[in-house]
């Protein structure tokens, strides 16, 4: 459950930021979450809603970009998907 | 104003390109978006570097051990404590949720010791790692090891400002663990396999949990030790002395 202190991490920023904008409400926050980011999407979920109660994201629309991994091949270039962390083998011709 | 590309709250809807993703978004009615491009670890990046740092200019070499409980993290340490004292100097930083225990046991040896309780936290961060070693008085020239908390998944985002991250695994664990924790394998960059004594009694195949372990991290190093009986702790303080004896630039 590293992903309490991830959701920390977000609600600091976000303060941080609103502070320096003025602003006096988020209404909603996007975030980009990599596939090999280490973050467990449904233990984000879980620590979420007990973390930003009280905290100027309490009301935020909570918006995820999922973002794919990627691999590309040293000899041929080729960009290969990579959502697990692995030995990938890529032969020049392959897809 | 949006921060990354300044268009004004003049128009009322726009599409924007920031590097590799786009979004709508309106400026009616005083909504503002601010583009943050901020890592959400940054705070934890940014104390890590300043350990990092601080390691560097009093030449202490820092490691960051990580291993489910039980693996023998404390007992290795244990061990070389005992073994290597008078030839190097050590201390530890012990991170559990709760009690002294693994500090008690570094204490009985004779080494500095820290305990962070971490309470209901499931790793140590560079936060803790930072409030620890200001009050320890560290040596010029030491070995820092930091024995993070019982846990293969958390720990492994957590960068604590160290030189070199060992992943332990014991033989009783099954040969399955690197593929099946693949983020603490891929960023450690030793691995000790504890237990070798016990090998006989388990189906525990050791070049299968090794071809694992290099899948997910092909340049991973891999020593495999008994704290137990002492069999290839040779090859830990081997690797450990050649760590500390980087000769220094002048
Ligand atoms: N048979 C055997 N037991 C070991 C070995 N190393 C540690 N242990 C035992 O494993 C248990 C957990 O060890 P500990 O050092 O507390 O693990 P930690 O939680 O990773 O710090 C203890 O009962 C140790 O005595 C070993 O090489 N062989
Ligand atoms: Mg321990």
């Amino acid at each position: 459950m590293h992903e309490v202190s991830i959701v920390m991490s977000i609600i600091d920023i976000a303060r941080q930021q609103a502070e320096k904008a003025s602003a006096s409400a988020i209404e909603e926050i996007e975030l980009d979450i990599g596939s090999l980011s280490g973050i467990e999407l449904s233990a984000l979920d879980f620590a979420w809603n007990q973390a930003v109660k009280e905290t100027v994201l309490e009301n935020a629309k909570r918006t995820i970009n999922h973002i794919e991994g990627r691999a590309e091949c040293l000899d041929c270039n080729t960009v290969l998907q990579y959502n697990i962390i692995t030995t990938l083998v890529h032969l020049a011709g392959d897809t | 104003m949006c921060v990354t590309c300044g268009c004004s709250s003049g128009s009322n809807s726009d599409t924007h390109h920031h590097g590799d993703h786009s979004h709508d978004h309106s400026h009616g009615n005083q909504k503002t978006i601010i583009d943050v491009e901020k890592d959400v670890l940054q705070q934890n990046n940014l104390l890590a570097e300043r350990n990092r740092g601080y390691f560097y200019a009093k030449n202490i070499f820092a490691l960051n051990l990580v291993s489910s409980p039980g693996s023998g993290k404390t007992s290795l340490l244990e061990r070389t404590l005992t073994d290597l004292k008078g030839e190097l100097e050590f201390a530890v930083i012990e991170g559990d949720q709760q009690t002294s225990n693994d500090a008690d046991r570094i204490h009985a040896t004779g080494t500095k010791v820290a305990q962070i309780n971490t309470g209901k936290g499931c790793h140590l961060d560079s936060h803790m790692v930072l409030h620890a070693i200001e009050g320890m008085k560290l040596k010029d020239n030491s070995i820092l090891f930091i024995e993070n908390v019982g846990n293969l998944v958390c720990p492994a985002m957590f960068d604590l400002g160290e030189k070199e991250r060992v992943v332990i695994i014991s033989v009783t664990e099954g040969d399955d663990k690197p593929l099946k924790y693949p983020d603490m394998f891929h960023s450690s960059t030793l691995c000790v396999i504890n237990k070798t004594d016990l090998l006989p009694y388990v189906p525990f195949d050791i070049e299968k949990v090794k071809a694992n372990a290099k899948k997910v991290n092909h340049k991973l190093e891999i020593i495999e030790v008994s704290c137990t009986s002492g069999e290839g702790l040779q090859d830990w303080y081997g690797w450990l002395k050649s760590k500390m004896l980087v000769p220094e630039t002048v």
